[in-house]
C-alpha cells in the first residue's frame, strides 16, 4: 500500500490541484474557433446550435460548424467552472469526471441555452432541502445530459416562443429538483458497478416522462441522426495533443517519472474511486492522458472517423480516468463490443457503435472487480442492449449507454458475484 | 438530545458498515463498537483486541480517514450499498467525516472517526 502513497511535487500540488487546471481544453478550443470560422459564421453557427432541439445524435458540428461548436464546448465549460468557483468545490476525481463529461456533451446535445434550467432546479432542490448547493453539484453537471429535454420542449413542438421557451424552463427545473434524489437512490440498482450513475437516473427519468407524453399521444420523433465526419484529422490533432500534455504533467508533477503508474491497476474502480485522493494528482493525469490515447487508438482501429458525439464519448472517458477508469478495467469492455461489432448485425464503425464502446466503459468496475473475462462479457452484452434502449427514452436523454450500462450491471453483477464468493480485496 | 436526519442516519450507516466490513475482511475478531452523539458531534470508535495488519495499511488507513471532507460526495454516495471493501470504500468514509484517529499495538486497534455538524 506504501506503493499508494503519493509523492507529488507538494509546491505545485494545489496549483496544479485547482480548478485552473480545468480552462485549459476550453481555451485551446476557444481560440482555435477564432482561427477556423469568422465572427459572423460562429454567431450564425452558435445561434444554429441554440435553437437546434438536440436530440441524440445531434452532432453540433453538423448543425454550426466546427468554430460554433468549440465556442459551445467553451461557453459551456466556463459556465460550469463559474459555478465550481461559486460554490467553492475543489477538484477532485468526481468533477473532474463531471466536468468532461459535460464538455463532450457540448458536442452533441448540451449548449449554452438548455442547460441553465438544470442548475436553476438544483438551486429550489437546495433551498427546498436545506443543504448546500455543492452537495448536489455532481448530480447536476452529470444530469445536464438531460438539457435536450429543455431543447425540445422549446423548439420542436413549434409553440410560440414566448410560452415554450418559458414552458422549457420550468420543465428543465423540476428534472434539476428531482434528480439529486433520484440518483442518489438508484444507486442501489447497480450498486456502483455503473459508472455513469446519473445518466441511468437520468435517462429512466426521460424514459417516464416520455411514456407519459406517448399516453397523450404526443410523440417524439425517435433519434435524430446528424453527424460531421469531415472534420477528423484535425480533431485529432488537437486532441492528441491535449492527451499529450496531460500525460506530460502528470509525469512532471510525479517527478518526471511513471514508475509508480502501475498501482493503479489494483483498484477495481467501483463507485467512488477517486484517484486523485488515492494515487495523487500525478499519476491520475497519467491515466488520464493514457485513457484519452487508448480511446483515440479505439475509434482509429475500429475505422471510424473523429465527431463530436465521438469525442464526447472519448472525453467523458478521459474525465471517468480520474474516477475509477485504467487501461485494466476499460480494455477488456472496448475488447467486448469490437467483439460484438465483429459479429453482429450493425456497422463495426457507425457512429452509434463506436460511441457504444466509449461510453460502454462505463462498466469498467466490472471487468476491474470480476476479471477480463466477465468485463469482456458486459462489453458484449452491453452492446447489444444499448442498441434498443433510445426508443425508451426518444433520444430526449444523451446518457443513453448509461441506461443500458445501469440495465446491464444489474443483471450480470449479481450472476458473476456468484461465483466469486470468497473474493477480499483489502 | 439532538434529532438526527436522514442524511445523518444513512452517512453513520454507511461508514459503519464500511469499516466493519474492512475489520471482518482482516480477520478481526473480537470487536467492540462504540456510537455516540451530541450536539455538536457524531463519534464512532471500534475498538479491535485481534487483528493482523501491516505498518503500511496503518499509514494508509491514516492518511485516507484524514483525507479533506467533501460534501460533493457525502450526501450523494451514502447510500451506496457496501460490499468487499476497497481502498476507495475506505477514502470514501474519509471524505465523509471531519477526523480519523489511529492506533495500533501488538495487535490492538483503535479506530476513533469524528463527525461535527457544525462544519457542514
Amino acid at each position: 500500500m506504501d506503493k499508494l502513497l503519493t509523492s507529488e511535487k507538494k509546491s505545485i500540488y494545489h496549483s496544479i490541484g485547482d480548478l485552473r487546471l480545468l480552462l485549459v481544453l476550453p481555451v485551446i478550443l476557444f481560440l482555435v474557433a477564432f482561427i477556423v470560422s469568422t465572427p459572423k459564421e460562429l454567431w450564425q453557427g452558435l445561434m444554429k446550435i441554440i435553437l437546434s432541439p438536440a436530440l441524440l445524435i445531434t452532432d453540433f458540428i453538423s448543425i454550426g460548424g466546427l468554430g460554433a461548436t468549440f465556442i459551445n464546448v467553451a461557453l459551456v465549460s466556463l459556465v460550469n467552472l463559474y459555478i465550481l468557483k461559486k460554490t467553492n468545490t475543489h477538484i477532485n476525481g468526481g468533477v473532474i469526471a463531471a466536468f468532461f463529461t459535460v464538455m463532450g456533451f457540448a458536442f452533441f446535445g448540451e449548449n449554452i441555452f438548455n442547460i441553465w434550467a438544470i442548475y436553476l432546479g438544483g438551486v429550489l432542490h437546495a433551498k427546498y432541502h436545506h443543504v448546500h448547493y455543492r452537495s448536489i453539484i455532481l448530480s447536476l453537471m452529470f444530469g445536464t445530459g438531460l438539457s435536450p429535454f429543455t431543447s425540445i420542449v422549446a423548439f420542436y413542438f413549434e409553440l410560440p416562443l414566448p410560452i415554450s421557451i418559458p414552458l422549457s424552463y420550468f420543465v428543465g427545473i423540476i428534472i434539476g429538483f428531482v434528480l439529486p434524489n433520484v440518483a442518489s437512490s438508484l444507486l442501489r440498482a447497480h450498486d456502483g458497478y455503473n459508472l455513469y450513475n446519473v445518466g441511468f437516473s437520468g435517462s429512466v427519468l426521460a424514459l417516464l416522462a416520455v411514456s407519459v407524453l406517448r399516453a397523450f399521444n404526443i410523440e417524439i420523433v425517435e433519434s435524430a441522426n446528424i453527424i460531421a465526419n469531415q472534420y477528423g484529422n484535425i480533431l485529432l490533432l488537437i486532441f492528441i495533443i491535449f492527451f499529450t500534455f496531460l500525460l506530460a504533467l502528470g509525469l512532471y508533477i510525479n517527478y518526471n517519472s511513471g514508475s509508480k503508474y502501475s498501482c493503479i491497476f489494483a483498484f477495481p474502480g467501483r463507485l467512488v474511486t477517486d484517484f486523485t485522493v488515492l494515487v495523487g494528482f500525478g499519476i491520475t493525469y497519467i491515466n488520464m492522458g493514457l485513457m484519452g490515447l487508448i480511446s483515440l487508438a479505439y475509434v482509429y482501429l475500429v475505422g471510424a472517423s473523429l465527431n463530436g458525439p465521438i469525442l464526447g464519448g472519448v472525453l467523458t472517458v478521459v474525465g471517468f480516468s480520474a474516477f475509477g477508469k485504467h487501461p485494466k478495467n476499460t480494455i477488456p469492455i472496448f475488447i467486448g463490443v469490437a467483439l460484438a461489432n465483429l459479429l453482429n448485425v450493425w456497422d463495426s464503425n457507425a457512429t452509434t457503435q463506436v460511441i457504444a464502446g466509449l461510453f460502454g466503459t462505463t462498466l469498467a468496475p466490472i471487468a476491474g472487480t470480476f476479471g477480463i473475462i466477465p468485463g469482456i462479457i458486459a462489453g458484449f452484452v452491453h452492446s447489444a442492449v444499448v442498441m434498443n434502449v433510445a426508443y425508451l427514452h426518444a433520444g430526449i436523454a444523451l446518457h443513453n449507454n448509461g441506461l443500458a450500462g445501469g440495465l446491464v450491471a444489474a443483471v450480470l453483477v449479481p450472476i458473476f458475484r456468484s461465483f466469486n464468493q470468497d473474493r477480499r480485496d483489502i | 438530545m439532538k434529532k438526527l436526519k436522514n442524511g445523518d442516519i444513512s452517512k453513520t450507516s454507511k461508514v459503519t458498515n464500511v469499516m466493519m466490513n474492512y475489520l471482518l475482511q482482516n480477520g478481526a475478531n473480537n470487536i467492540n463498537m462504540k456510537l455516540q452523539y451530541s450536539e455538536k458531534q457524531m463519534m464512532m470508535s471500534f475498538t479491535v483486541e485481534y487483528i493482523k495488519l501491516r505498518p503500511e495499511d496503518i499509514s494508509c488507513l491514516e492518511r485516507l480517514l484524514n483525507v479533506d471532507y467533501r460534501e460533493e460526495y457525502d450526501d450523494y454516495y451514502s447510500d451506496i450499498p457496501t460490499e468487499v471493501v476497497n481502498w476507495s470504500d475506505v477514502a470514501l468514509v474519509g471524505a465523509m467525516i471531519d477526523e480519523g484517529f489511529v492506533d495500533y499495538n501488538e495487535s490492538l486497534l483503535v479506530l476513533e472517526l469524528k463527525y461535527y455538524y457544525d462544519n457542514h
